[in-house]
C-alpha cells in the first residue's frame, strides 16, 4: 500500500499542478482556442442539461454512485494493515485407505502461525516472533518478524528459521516457503559507554 | 513519516469522495423532487460562477496556488527518504528459497554498529547512519575520538565485523570519520 499511495499522491500532486498551469495559461489568454472572457459557468449549461432530458439526472446519479464506490474501495485498501490477505483455513482429505473410516482435517491457519512463533521463540536469541501466513493452499508462504537479543549473531538464527519452517512443512497440506523476514534488535538506544 | 501522512491523506481523501459522491446523489434526487438544495446555496454559487470569466484575478490566485500546492504534493513524494529496512545477505543455498528476502530493520543495524564502533578503545560518542536504497545501503559511522589512521581503520574493522554478525551485504560500503578530541578517555 505504501508504493501505491506514493504513486496515488504523485499523480494527484501532479494533475494539481497541471491543472493550475492550465488556469495561469487560461487567466493570461495564452491557451489556443479558450477565450479569457468566457465564464466559469457557461449560460447555456442550463440548455445542455435539458437536451439530454433524462439522462442528464441518470448520468448524475451515476456518477455520484461511482465516486462514493471509489472512496469507499480507498478507504478499505488504506485501512487494511497488510497488503496480501492471510491464507484461509485449509481442508485436508483423509488418504483413502482401505478398510478405514474417512474423514477430513481441518488445518487452522492461526494455530499454525502461533505454533511456529512458539517454536521460533524456543530459541533464547529470539525475544518475539510474528508468524503470517499468506499464499495459496497449495503454496503457502511465510512472512516472518523477529525481535532478537542485542548482539545476537544471525547466521545460527536463519538456521533455527530455516528448521521451524521444515517442522511447519510437516503440519502443512502444501510445501510452505519462507517470503520474507524482518530482524530487529531489543532495547531503545545504543548503549553508552560511560565516560569518566 | 511520509508513509503515515500518504496514509492518512488518503483516509480523508477516501471519506471525502464518499461524501461528495452521496452529496451529488441527494442534491439531484432533491433537484428532481422539485425541492431547494440541501445544505450548501448551490443557486448563489452557480450565480457566482456565472458571474465569474477566466480573465478574471480570483482564477489566477486559485491557478497558481494549484501550481504550488501540487509540485510540493509531487516533490514530497518523489524526494527520497531513508529506508526503514535494509535488504540482508540472501541465504546461502540460492535455490532453497529463491524468494526468500531477509531484512534488517535500520535503527537496529545503525544502534548495533555504533555500539561495535564505540568498543574501540578511546572511541566515543559514534552515531552510525544507514542511507540509499534498501536493496543498496551504505553505512556511515562517525565518532570523536580515537587518533589517526590506526583508530579509523579499527573502527571500520569492527563495524565489518558486527555487519558480517547481522548478516548484511558483505559489500556494503562503510565510511568511518572520526573527530579528534583531547577528552582523555
Amino acid at each position: 500500500m505504501n508504493t501505491a499511495n506514493r504513486v496515488l499522491w504523485g499523480v494527484i500532486g501532479a494533475l494539481v499542478a497541471l491543472a493550475g498551469v492550465a488556469g495561469i495559461l487560461a487567466n493570461q489568454g495564452w491557451l489556443p482556442g479558450v477565450d479569457p472572457h468566457r465564464l466559469l459557468f457557461a449560460d447555456d449549461a442550463g440548455a445542455t442539461w435539458n437536451r439530454w432530458g433524462a439522462w442528464a439526472p441518470i448520468l448524475t446519479i451515476a456518477a455520484g454512485v461511482v465516486l462514493a464506490l471509489l472512496g469507499a474501495w480507498l478507504l478499505r485498501a488504506e485501512l487494511r494493515l497488510h497488503d496480501r490477505p492471510g491464507l484461509p483455513d485449509t481442508t485436508l482429505p483423509a488418504p483413502a485407505t482401505a478398510g478405514e473410516a474417512g474423514g477430513r482435517t481441518r488445518v487452522d491457519t492461526a494455530v499454525l502461525a502461533r505454533a511456529m512463533r512458539r517454536d521460533l521463540q524456543s530459541d533464547p536469541a529470539i525475544k518475539g516472533a510474528h508468524v503470517r501466513i499468506t499464499g495459496r493452499p497449495e503454496h503457502p508462504e511465510v512472512s516472518v518478524r523477529l525481535e532478537v537479543e542485542h548482539g545476537t549473531d544471525l547466521h545460527p538464527v536463519r538456521g533455527h528459521v530455516d528448521r521451524a519452517l521444515d517442522r511447519l512443512a510437516a503440519t502443512m497440506p502444501g510445501a510452505p516457503t519462507i517470503d520474507q523476514v524482518l530482524v530487529s534488535t531489543a532495547g531503545g538506544r545504543a548503549p553508552r559507554r560511560r565516560v569518566l | 513519516m511520509r508513509v503515515v501522512v500518504n496514509r492518512l491523506a488518503g483516509i480523508i481523501l477516501a471519506l471525502l469522495l464518499i461524501a461528495v459522491g452521496l452529496f451529488v446523489i441527494a442534491q439531484t434526487v432533491l433537484f428532481l423532487t422539485g425541492r431547494s438544495p440541501w445544505l450548501v446555496p448551490l443557486e448563489s454559487w452557480r450565480d457566482r460562477l456565472a458571474g465569474t470569466e477566466l480573465a478574471d484575478r480570483t482564477v489566477l490566485v486559485v491557478s497558481i496556488l494549484a501550481v504550488v500546492v501540487g509540485l510540493a504534493v509531487l516533490l514530497l513524494q518523489l524526494r527520497r527518504v531513508t529506508p526503514t529496512r535494509l535488504l540482508s545477505q540472501h541465504s546461502g543455498d540460492p535455490d532453497a528459497q529463491p524468494r526468500a528476502q531477509w531484512w534488517l530493520q535500520r535503527r537496529s543495524v545503525e544502534r548495533r554498529t555504533a555500539a561495535a564502533a564505540q568498543s574501540v578503545w578511546g572511541v566515543h560518542d559514534v552515531k552510525a547512519h544507514a542511507h540509499g536504497r534498501p536493496a543498496a545501503w551504505e553505512l556511515a559511522v562517525t565518532g570523536s575520538g580515537g587518533d589517526g589512521a590506526e583508530a579509523s581503520g579499527a573502527v571500520e574493522a569492527a563495524v565489518h565485523r558486527e555487519l558480517a554478525r547481522l548478516t548484511a551485504p558483505a559489500d556494503v560500503p562503510v565510511s568511518v570519520s572520526l573527530r579528534h578530541s583531547r577528552r582523555v578517555v
